[in-house]
């Protein structure tokens, strides 16, 4: 906020007539930095002209071949130009300039955010206006498989770092007019792109309007990654639950435009954005579309269980094992009996101890060099199973608990919603270990109050289920075939326009 | 708000600490008891006895096992809990009761009556009134948790398992548990039945292990009888077809085997009994009560030694018959045995006259236990022989065609 007024008196700030004072401008406000190319040259043999561009921002080739050679031709200047600069300029950039986007500039500081952004200045010496030339070109990585959310069947491409590529990549998949994209940068010192995308007509207008207020209320130095926005405009900030949905699928963003919700792309990162999102959301993979109805809807369901094996399996341990020892069968309880016999701590502490151990295994999976990481993991899985139990530091049970836990957290498609089960687990566990299923109860509740609390961008997070929408538990916990999901969900804002126009004849 | 938040916290925290945690109990700390037994010491009380699990023996994959599977932890007392607790002195683990499925009386107790020990663990929430009651016969009860068992490593667990499976497919006992037995004990017109058991050979040697390092256990264990009780006092013993056929009246076989007579000539006629639907009708005859007992039965044949055919609707009929007699025969001879013998009216005819004719009852009840063993019951038999199995005629019937002596 302190820097409000010099950033005033930048903005104003005109660009110097004399060419070697804007070199020595720009210069000076970049502090010297040694990617800033500076060339004076005789444009057309008969201007003289500065030609400034960041190196490696821009496309050396589009330099070579449209600007450069464009601007060295030996063209006679016609009489009437003499001393009258700016119809030289009108002429460069109407019909010498072989480029597709051009601005003109007047002022310093938009010609520093050109510069910046991958342009090529050319002023012309005597002049206070000067010609951004759109050339940006870097080196960038290609159009690969998403490597966070894989799919057996359907498209193999997922987002770059680069917000054009990624915009190119959805609208690829939707060749709509009503596909609309709004650009606005954010961050006062990163001034990264972010890409507002939806479809016209499909979105609610309303929710639109809310993604685009938030966007413009950040006030922030720097945005690296759509994380940064994300905790601005997520609804509260009291939640283990995400209230946004992140992909890096173009597909998912396309689906997930086509039923009315917005997607927000960052420059520099291949995560998208998609709001609002709702809990129901979370437990679908873009394969369940991709594959027939009736797997789709078993694998939906087994994600569901999943997600409550996840977050109850070890307090389900803890409190069977020391409070409800009635509810085992007396075979299995003379069995988990006989494996909790010399082992040394509560059964409470043993889970702890097992997830901590399986949480340090995982953090350090993802961490540790893939040179090493074989080595590492055969250590993590000998000490977490097997000299483990032969030591009879903890239950043979407990490590096949903590295994499914560990394994079912990975089976919810989205990242956010198995962090947030993972932390609820401990919760979990501490209360199942002071008041048994009377505290998994409990906390239960208080999840499944706070869950119903939630809003993403104004729509209930538990919708459909509560509020119930009958219309689209279609595509909840079931997946209906296509031809019975006729109309667009509800509840993710979108007007309920049709799909599918008529119902779809037999052949 | 930043307050508000250190009074949850603080609150969670109390709550934690205040009232969390109070009735934990990790499974090492238990000593799971699966079998019960009380027995009468003298004056000083009951002498309760319990077989608790050795887990590491039963679940163990260590393949070493040095002792045996289960252990005997005593202790005597006024009342039961006072032993159960008591038990403590010599054992390092709190009994945990959750699990216990079978009760076994001693024939002493049982006599005296057991209503005041049943009370007692169907009041305590820690037991579940899910275990079986058995009366041992011919040794103290603790004798009988004494025993090492082939096959089910657990001894209770072996009996429960026998008793339930027997009660199931061959009728003579029953398996009684705790509350319905309760239940009987409180209502009028039905009195409870209960199953015993015996230890076969070597009682000492059937402590060891070496019991089961034979063929043929030097010990085993058997349930053989029914004690018929009246309220909670064991009056006397049904032998084998006695409680068939009380078993049959009162509807409790599911699958049983039986023979009987050849309609002519030697032999018998072995049937597997794989249905059966028993019905008791009140009747009031002259102001006085009567029964009707009708019982269906469908039944199948497994061993034909007759030389009678197989092959006509004839025949099968007249086995039917013979079948039907038969049965007739078992359940008069229940009747009789629990009318005349021990007076108890197990089968619940009473309850039954008492659903039909709830005024008429009043004046029966209270002597009931003297009326019932003049009233008068009449048994149907309805027999049916679906199946002749995968023969037709019996063997012997057509080896002797073949070679005439």
């Amino acid at each position: 906020m302190n820097n409000a007024p010099i950033a005033q008196t930048h903005h104003q700030e005109p660009i110097p007539a004399n060419m070697t004072d804007t070199l020595h401008l720009v210069k000076t406000r970049l502090g010297h930095s040694t990617d800033l190319v500076t060339r004076q040259m005789q444009v057309m043999h008969a201007w003289p002209a500065a030609l400034l561009y960041i190196e490696g921002m821009v496309d050396t080739q589009m330099l070579h071949q449209s600007i450069l050679e464009s601007l060295m031709q030996e063209v006679r200047p016609l009489p009437e130009w003499e001393g009258d600069k700016s119809a030289c300029l009108t002429y460069l950039r109407n019909e010498v300039l072989v480029a597709g986007d051009m601005e003109t500039v007047d002022k310093l500081s938009d010609l520093l955010d050109f510069l910046l952004a991958g342009s090529v200045i050319l002023q012309l010496d005597g002049l206070s206006t000067a010609i951004a030339i759109s050339a940006c070109g870097w080196e960038d990585r290609n159009v690969t498989e998403p490597q966070s959310q894989t799919v057996v069947r359907g498209p193999m491409e997922g987002f770059t770092e680069n917000l054009r590529t990624n915009t190119t990549l959805v609208r690829r998949k939707i060749r709509s007019p009503e596909l609309w994209l709004e650009t606005m940068p954010i961050g006062r010192v990163t001034k990264t792109n972010v890409a507002l995308m939806f479809i016209h007509g499909v979105a609610e207008d309303g929710i639109v309007e809310e993604v685009r207020r938030r966007l413009r209320a950040i006030e922030i130095d720097s945005v690296l990654e759509s994380g940064y926005l994300e905790e601005f405009i997520q609804d509260t900030a009291k939640s283990p639950f995400p209230t946004l949905y992140n992909s890096e699928r173009p597909d998912t963003i396309a689906a997930g435009l086509l039923e009315g919700r917005v997607a927000i792309l960052v420059d520099g990162t291949p995560f998208v954005l998609l709001v609002p999102a709702l809990f129901n959301h979370f437990f679908q993979s873009p394969e369940d579309y991709y594959q027939r109805a009736d797997i789709s809807t078993l694998i939906r369901m087994i994600r569901y269980l999943c997600f409550f094996i996840a977050m109850l399996a070890p307090s389900f341990y803890i409190a069977i094992t020391t409070y409800h020892q009635e509810m085992l069968p007396t075979g299995l309880l003379i069995n988990l009996a006989a494996q909790r016999e010399g082992v040394p701590f509560p059964a409470f502490i043993e889970a702890v101890l097992m997830e901590l151990t399986y949480e340090i295994l995982r953090e350090a999976g993802v961490r540790i060099p893939k040179t090493v990481g074989q080595a590492v993991s055969i250590v993590g899985t000998l000490v977490v199973g097997q000299a483990a139990v032969e030591a009879g530091v903890v239950s043979a049970a407990m490590v096949i608990i903590v295994s499914i836990t560990a394994i079912s957290s990975y089976v919810i498609p989205e990242n956010g919603m198995s962090i947030a089960v993972r932390m609820l687990r401990f919760v979990l566990m501490g209360l199942a270990a002071a008041f048994g299923f009377y505290g998994i109860l409990i906390g239960m509740l208080c999840i499944l109050l706070h869950l119903t609390s939630l809003r993403s961008f104004g729509v209930s997070y538990m919708s459909p289920y509560a509020p119930f929408q009958p219309s689209d538990i279609k595509d909840t916990l079931f997946r209906l075939p296509w031809t019975h999901m006729r109309r667009r969900p509800l509840s993710a804002g979108g007007p309920g326009k049709q799909r599918l126009k008529k119902p779809p004849k037999r052949v | 708000m930043r307050l508000r938040v250190l009074h949850i916290v603080i609150a969670g925290l109390i709550l934690l600490s205040a009232t969390g945690c109070w009735d934990r109990k990790e499974l090492n700390e238990l000593g799971i008891v699966l079998a019960m037994a009380v027995d009468k010491d003298g004056d000083k009380g009951y002498k309760v006895s319990c077989q608790v699990v050795v887990p590491s023996e039963v679940a163990s994959n260590s393949g070493k096992s040095t002792t045996t599977t289960v252990t005997l932890v005593q202790a005597t007392a006024t009342t039961i809990h006072e032993a159960l607790y008591k038990m403590t002195l010599s054992s390092p683990r709190l009994s945990y009761m959750s699990h216990v499925r079978l009760l076994v009386f001693s024939e002493e107790v049982a006599r005296e009556g057991i209503a005041d020990t049943l009370e007692a663990l169907i009041r305590d929430p820690n037991f579940r009134p899910d275990y079986y009651i058995t009366i041992a016969r011919g040794s103290p009860a603790e004798d009988i948790l004494t025993i090492l068992t082939p096959l089910e490593s657990i001894p209770a667990n072996s009996l429960f398992y026998s008793l339930k499976n027997s009660s199931d497919s061959w009728a003579p006992t029953i398996a009684a548990y705790a509350d319905d037995t309760v239940e009987k004990m409180v209502s009028s017109g039905v009195e409870p039945v209960l199953t015993g058991v015996r230890i076969l050979g070597d009682r000492v040697a059937g402590g060891s292990k070496d019991n089961l390092t034979h063929i043929k256990p030097e010990a085993r264990l058997m349930f053989t009888g029914m004690a018929v009780l009246i309220r909670d006092r064991l009056i006397g013993w049904m032998d084998e077809d006695e409680s068939k056929g009380y078993n049959y009246i009162a509807g409790n076989v599911k699958e049983t085997t039986g023979h009987m007579n050849c309609p002519e000539g030697e032999g018998v006629v072995s049937l597997v009994l794989l249905r059966s639907t028993s019905k008791i009708i009140p009747r009031l005859v002259n102001g006085k009560p009567a029964f009707d007992v009708k019982l269906q039965v469908v039944q199948t044949i497994y061993g034909d030694s007759c030389e009678t055919s197989l092959s006509s609707d004839y025949a099968i009929r007249q086995l039917q018959k013979i079948s039907e007699r038969k049965l007739i025969k078992i359940m008069e001879d229940s009747v009789n045995a629990a009318q005349h013998r021990l007076r108890s009216d197990i089968f619940g005819f009473g309850r039954e006259f008492y659903r039909k004719y709830p005024l008429h009852w009043k004046t029966l009840a209270m002597n009931w236990n003297e009326t019932f063993p003049s009233v008068k019951v009449n048994i149907e038999v309805e027999a049916q022989i679906r199946r002749i199995g995968t023969l037709d005629d019996s063997i012997i019937k057509q080896m002797k065609e073949e070679m005439p002596e």
